[in-house]
Order: C-alpha cells, then structure tokens, then sequence
C-alpha cells in the first residue's frame, strides 16, 4: 500500500491531541451533589489541566482516535496497486521556435505544451511517470526516462524552444522505442497538420494562427580599406494584412538606428544600411504590435573582421597564366600583394613535372602549367574532355568546365591527387599531405580557352577562398542556428599540446571543447554571442542567430488534437486505489461518529 | 404551612410520638421525664435537705423511720425546637427542600397541637441562625435554602442555640463532612428528647450509574469528574452506611431516634412509613 496524498498523514497529529484532550480536558455533564467528600475515591479525576492520570480507555476514546485514524487514511488516499503498473507517459515536444509564439492573451504555446502535459500527468494518476523527449534533428531525452512529473516540470522550467524547422521521426522513433508497449505517445506541437504521425501516438496541437514579423536574412560586411560596413537586411511579414513596424539598431548603449517600415501582407523588405566602423556588435530588433515571436526579430551580429589573404606571385613576366591570374586577383576582395614569397598565405609558381612533394607548412601553393621539366619532357597533349571532376572538393564548387579545351597537358612523376581529369592524365591535383597541400594546375593557358571562360575566376575564388578559410581564427563571425561552425588556431598563439580543451561559453552556459588547431563547433541550436576560450583568453567571438522562413510564418499554425486510433486499448495502470474505498472510508466514519454519538447520549447508562 | 394542604393532611392524621417518660418543660399537659408536682406519683426517694417537706411520705416514715420524699411525674408543657438544615445541599432536588420544609413545618405544627411550643432554627444559613416561631412558620414555604454554612461547624462554635432538656428535632441530610459521634454529642447531649431525621433524595441514597459526571457540591463548590459507574457506587454507599450507622450509633447513645427518610417519597408516606415505623410520629 502507499499513499497518493502523503500529506494527509498529518491527519494522524490529530491522534495526541485526542489523547492530550482526554487526558487534559475531559469536560462531563456537571451534576450537583451535597456530600462530594463521599464520592472521593481513586477514580477521580482532577479537574482540568491540573495533573495528568492514566489514560482512561474509554469507548468514546477509542471511537474518536478510530474515526481520526480513519479520517487520515481518508486524506492520505490509500491506494494498493503497485508503482510497476504505472501509467508511463512518453511526451515528445515540439523544440522548433514557433512554440515561444504567444496568443493574444500573452501565453506562449510553450506554456500550453506544458499546462497540457501537466493535466494529462495528473489524469494519469499520480503514480505515473513520463519522459521528455524535444523534437530536433537529433532528439533530446530533457527528462527521464520514466520519472515523475514534479522532475521533468523541473527541466522543463529552462526549456527554450529556438529550433529551426525540422523533421520529428527522429524523436518519434526515439519515443516509440522508450515507450515499448505499455507507455503512452503524445506529441505536443504547435499545429495539429503534422505529416507522418505514429499510429499510436496522439498528437495535441496548442498553437493557433498568428501574425509574425521576421528577419529573413542579415548580412554584415566591412570594407578593409575604409572599415565602413554594409548591413544588408531584408525582413518578412508572415501575415496576409500589411503592417508597420520599427527597425532598431543598437551598438553598446547607444541606439544607431531606428527606421519605421512598412510591409506589405506577405510581403518581403530587402533593406541596406550604411554602418560606421567599429560598432563590434549590433542588436537589431523589429517592433511591431502583433509580432508574436521574438526569436526570429532579434538579431545579434558582430562585427566582421578582416581575413586578408596575402597572394605571392613568383612566375615569369611572360608566363602564360599570369596576367589570367591577377586579372581574377584584382576582382577578389580582401587580397594582399606581397612580394617576399615566404609572406604570401597563397604562393603562385609554375608547374614543375617531376618536383618532389614539398611541405607546404602554412602556406598554400598554386603550381601552374605550362610543366618544365628537370628531365626531358614530354609532348603536350591537348583535349577538350570529358573530363572527370571531383565533385566533393571545395575548389570545384561551381566548375563545369562546359566547352573548355584544355591544353598543354603532360605527364606528372610527383605523386598528384586528382582533382580534373581525362583518362589516364591528371589536369588538376593536390600534391603533397595535409589540409593544405599544393594545387596543381597542368595546363598552358596560352592554348586553353579555361582562363577566358567563367570557369576560371570561379576556380581562383575557390582557392583563394579555401585559403582565407584555412587562416587561423573564425571565418565567419555570424552563424544561423544550427550551422556548423569551424576555424583553425593559430599555433604560435595557442599550445594545441595542451590537456585542458578550449571552453565555448554563452552567458552562464559553458562546454568543452577538443583543442586541435582545427576546432569544430557542433550544430548550435541557441541563439546568442558565443565565445571560445582557452583558460581564461578569448581566442574569438561569434554570433548565432535565428533564421528559418518557414518557421517564422505562423499564419498556418492550427490547433487541435489527433486521437490515437487504438486508445481504448492502451495499456495502462487500474486506477490508483479501487472506487469503493472513499465510501466505505466514509461509511466508517459515519458508524464511528453514530456509536460515538449514542455512546455519549447514553452514558448514563455507562457501566464501564 | 397551614396552607399546604399535605402538612395538615399529615397534621391532622399523626401525632408526636412522644414517649410515655417524663420529658422537660415547663408545666403543661405532657408528663416531663423528671420529677414534678403534678399528682401521678412516680417514686419514693431518700430525703435530702432542701426537699420540700411537703413532699415527705409521712406514712412511709412512720413505717420504714426513714424520711422519704414521694416523687411526682413533672407536667410539662415541652418545648420543641426544630433544626433545619438550610445549606444548599438540601436543594439538590425539589422534592428533597420541599420535604424538608414540610416535615419541619408539620412537625412543629403537632407539636403545636399537643400544647408546645415549637421553634424551628434554620442552621446553616444566617448567623446566629434565624428561629422562626408561630406565624412565622408561614415563611418556610417561601424561604430560599441556600445557606452555605456547615451545620457541624455551628454546632462547634457553639452558634446554634440549644435549650436544654427541650425536644429535639434535627431535619438534615447530614452529607457535609463531620464527626457524626462530636456533632451528635454536642446537639442532642441536653435534650430531653431527640430525634434526627435524615432527608435524602432516592438518588442520594441509591445512586445509579451516570457515567462520566463532574460532580459539583453544591455547597463548597468543588468539582471532581468521576465516573459514576458500579465500582465507584458501591463505594460510596459504602461511606453512606458508614455515616448513617455512625449516626445512628451516636444518636442512639444519647436516647434519640435517627431515621432516615427519602424525599421523592413524599411527606405522606415518609410519615406513615418511616417516622411511625420509628416512633417519631404516631397515628392520633
């Protein structure tokens, strides 16, 4: 047996002050007689509070504790099944954003997801246990599995849904396996149109249409030579009625921008900004009367720091390639000159066929033909494919290489990855170990069509690109949810031999972080500035932000539940105590307080 | 309490049991208890200077050569004093006061009818108790019983006036605590004549269980709660019996009479039962 209520235990303090009465406060019916002296003997009993005697066992002493011991177990609700038969609720919650949506009364159906997994906790019975499954592209276990509801309402006090849009079979599948066969599913959303549910899940939807305002993309730029920024902006209203709000930028404490725009229903608002140098971080933020969510108009974005990339050119005046090269150079931003080989982050030589793999360190190099040879060389070939393109590497993003005659081709002696190539000949490799290793273009441009094609500039971007990519420190300085984040560290700034890991900080919250002099952040799901230390340094500072279309339009959202087919027959535990207890508990008490009753109407008649 | 109907009733129909031996008095219709001058004759005894020489028994002289003096019974008109306990605990019950009023109101009316001069003494009450003669009898009908004062604690200061060698009659229920031989000794010590009446209610005598009762003395004021159930019954009649043999030893040895009556019965049947059974009362 246990009890639902065990506060009602404290019934039985009534149990003392009983006895503590009986033996203090006895008041009989007063009867006035002449001669008390002959009544003295041992069974009297003081008057009261003056001494304390025996405890007389009287029926009515016995009745009273009887119905006060009754009366407890009443209030304490007894109950005789067993805790393994409790009901196991398994709760899988909507994480996306759209949930910290609010209605028109100002509860978020963030709180409705909760009020409703508390009632269906509390219809379960108080033995009941659930578990806390958030939706995600990887499904988190917030609570359980199987514990009790005053638990996971504890987690679910800090729960911030800020997901983007997102597929929820993984938490499905996750629920069905920790339901097994006798839990409950019961997927609590913001839109009862949910594609795909579980037949055994019941799907309960607390969300309702409302309009929204949201950020669609935020795109800051800096010019290295002026340090000016660029702020490009454009702003979505989710709604079908149009509506006015006001753009808000702020810089530290001081408030750089506020602008009213207009928008029409559905209507999109592209905007630029001028922003001055130096702002390091800007908060932006839409206000507008009806915007129901705040997640996806508030923006924080740093200040993007420059990462130029020093070019080396060591070709010959007449090389074939060379004025192709600074032609794409000069239309590449970002780019520095330098003429000392050992300073440029991107080395430009030519092609030597049989040159042995160099360890290219830090330094990135591009090898470009037409090939000398220290040997003797071979023919050129020329051909105009198919050619065979690598299509998982970076430097070929965008190349087609469509109508391109590649010339000058020769064999290479040095071990070359291939990249491009047709048959047995390789057009384009990396030679060489390591994240950064040394193109190689085989190829003389002064027969080839490649370095007037559309090809080519793109080629060179993407090498200079994967270049500024591979420089120690953060590519990018503002991220979207969920968006990998990677940079590489530069060594003689940080001991990469070191035990402790680098830590990633975001306000209070803190995680490690593998040190390595590349470090990859995972799929971050909060918005905010996140900073990453090592010890107590700062190594760079990035923003997270929330973008998702989809999940900001929240004119769709629709309410409802979706019952499971088979509810009638799910498992669950009996209920907690059988229904003829209350009455026969309350039975009891009324025969207790009935012989009581004539016990004391009738103790004139008492021979005890 | 001419008016009530039962005391004239009871009046009319008993008369005073008194006896056929002298008692004191001054002269009157009733034969004292000592020697007088009335003409029934009732010994001889020596001669002691100071006799009345008219009483000598010359004839007795003249045979025996001793002086003898003859001894007449004494005619007395008896005085009869009443005490009636007024405390409060005469008032338990109604039928117990009234009772008591009647039996002191009808006593002293037959005392009246025989020639006597009755006075009732209410004790307990007022101090020194108030006496109430002839027409002032009347107001006992009336008279609240409510004194709080102790018949025993009277007699023992000496606050109740007993005249000696009168007739005695002590209405009470005798439930205050005393020394029945001391308070019996003292009251009835002079009296030519004694009889003490014990005016209980039936409950009094013959207590049934209550169950848990606080039981409150009406005079004191003190409370105990009790239980009133067989064991604590039993034990107090036990302490009744022994108060009443104890007063009826004590009233015995002084030449009374003790009875107890028991007031629900009411005045009729406690005078034709328990005082003629006694001797107290006598059917005229």
């Amino acid at each position: 047996m246990y009890f639902a209520n065990p506060w009602g235990l404290l019934g039985l303090l009534a149990l003392p002050a009983i006895l503590f009465i009986h033996l203090y406060q006895r008041r009989y019916p007063p009867l006035e007689v002449g001669g008390l002296h002959l009544w003295l003997s041992d069974e009297t009993v003081k008057s009261a509070g003056q001494r304390r005697d025996r405890i007389p066992v009287t029926r009515t002493l016995l009745l009273e504790l009887l119905a006060a011991m009754l009366l407890s177990l009443l209030l304490a609700q007894p109950a005789w099944n067993r805790l393994t038969t409790a009901t196991h609720l398994v709760f899988v919650l909507d994480d996306s954003a759209s949930m910290l949506a609010t209605d028109g009364t100002g509860a978020s159906f963030r709180d409705r997801a909760i009020a409703t997994m508390r009632e269906r906790a509390a219809a379960s019975g108080r033995t009941s246990r659930v578990s806390l499954i958030l939706t995600g592209t990887r499904p988190v276990l917030l609570a359980g599995p199987a514990v009790e509801w005053s638990e996971a309402e504890l987690e679910l006090k800090a729960w911030q849904p800020q997901g983007t849009r997102h597929s929820f079979q993984p938490a499905w599948d996750m629920a069905t396996q920790l339901a097994e066969s006798a839990g409950e599913l019961l997927f609590v959303t913001d839109d009862v149109n949910v594609d795909g549910l579980p037949e055994n899940t019941e799907l309960v939807s607390v969300g309702q249409g409302v309009p929204n305002l949201a950020f669609e993309t935020a795109r800051w730029s800096v010019d290295p030579e002026t340090r000016a920024g660029s702020l490009y902006l454009r702003i979505r209203n989710c709604s079908d009625s149009a509506r006015d709000a006001s753009l808000i930028g702020v810089a530290g404490a001081q408030e750089i921008l506020r602008r009213p725009v207009s928008l029409a229903g559905r209507g999109s608002l592209p905007l630029s900004i001028e922003l001055p140098g130096g702002l390091k971080q800007l908060e932006l933020r839409i206000e507008a009367p009806d915007d129901r969510l705040g997640t996806d108009s508030h923006l924080t974005l740093l200040e993007p720091q420059p990462r130029d990339v020093r070019i080396g050119i060591d070709l010959p005046d007449d090389h074939s390639a060379r004025d192709s090269l600074l032609r794409v150079f000069q239309t590449i931003a970002s780019l520095q000159f330098v003429i000392d080989p050992a300073e440029a982050d991107l080395l430009v030589q030519p092609l030597v066929a049989d040159a042995p793999a160099t360890q290219a360190g830090s330094q990135w190099r591009l090898a470009i033909g037409p090939v000398t040879s220290t040997s003797e060389s071979n023919s050129p070939r020329n051909t105009a494919g198919p050619f065979l393109l690598d299509r998982g590497s970076p430097l070929l993003d965008g190349v087609t290489l469509q109508g391109i005659l590649w010339s000058g081709v020769q064999p290479l002696s040095s071990p070359v990855s291939p990249l491009v190539s047709v048959e047995t000949d390789v057009l384009m490799g990396l030679r060489g170990r390591g994240p950064r290793r040394e193109v190689v273009l085989n190829i003389d441009l002064a027969g080839s069509n490649l370095g007037a094609s559309p090809d080519w500039p793109i080629l060179i971007s993407n090498l200079v690109e994967a270049c500024r990519d591979s420089r120690p420190g953060p590519r990018r300085w503002n991220y979207q949810v969920n968006e990998l984040v990677w940079f590489e560290l530069d060594p003689s700034e940080v001991d990469l031999a070191a035990d402790e890991p680098l830590t990633l900080r975001r306000g209070n919250d803190e995680r490690a972080l593998v040190r390595g002099q590349a470090v990859e952040v995972p799929p971050l799901g909060e918005t905010g500035v996140y900073e990453v230390l090592d010890g107590e340094r700062t190594l760079t500072r990035f923003a997270v932000n929330f973008f998702d279309p989809l999940e900001s339009d929240l004119s769709g959202l629709e309410g409802g539940t979706i019952p499971r087919p088979e509810a009638t027959e799910s498992v669950t535990a009996t209920s907690d105590s059988p229904q003829w207890l209350w009455p026969l508990f309350i039975a009891a008490i009324g025969v207790v307080a009935v012989v009581n009753w004539r016990g004391l109407r009738l103790s004139k008649n008492d021979s005890f | 309490m001419r008016t009530d109907a039962e005391v004239r009733r009871v009046a009319e129909q008993f008369q005073l049991g008194l006896p056929r031996s002298p008692v004191s008095g001054r002269a009157g219709e009733l034969l004292g208890r000592g020697a007088g001058s009335s003409l029934e004759f009732q010994e001889h005894r020596q001669y002691l200077p100071g006799d009345d020489i008219r009483h000598l028994d010359w004839a007795a002289y003249a045979r025996t050569d001793a002086l003898m003096i003859r001894m007449y019974r004494e005619e007395i008109s008896p005085r009869t004093q009443i005490v009636l306990d007024v405390t409060r605990s005469m008032t338990t019950t109604g039928e117990k006061s009234r009772l008591a009023r009647q039996l002191a109101g009808a006593l002293s009316l037959m005392a009246g009818l025989l020639g006597a001069r009755a006075t009732v003494t209410l004790a307990g009450g007022a101090v020194p108790p108030r006496q109430l003669q002839g027409d002032e009898l009347e107001l006992l009908q009336e008279m609240p019983l409510e004194g709080r004062g102790d018949l025993a604690d009277l007699v023992q200061r000496g606050q109740l006036p007993l005249r000696p060698r009168s007739a005695l009659i002590v209405i009470s229920d005798f439930l205050f605590p005393h020394d029945p031989v001391v308070l019996i000794r003292r009251l009835g010590g002079e009296s030519s004549l004694f009889w003490v009446v014990q005016v209980l209610t039936e409950w009094e005598s013959a207590p049934d269980a209550l169950g848990g009762r606080r039981l409150i003395d009406c005079e004191s004021s003190e409370s105990i709660d009790l239980r009133v159930n067989a064991m604590t019954i039993q034990r107090y009649s036990g302490r009744l019996t022994a108060l009443q043999s104890r007063l009826r030893e004590s009233v015995r040895r002084c030449g009374g009479t003790f009875v107890t009556v028991i007031a629900d019965r009411g005045l009729y049947a406690v005078c034709s039962d328990d005082l003629c059974r006694a001797g107290i009362l006598r059917p005229r």
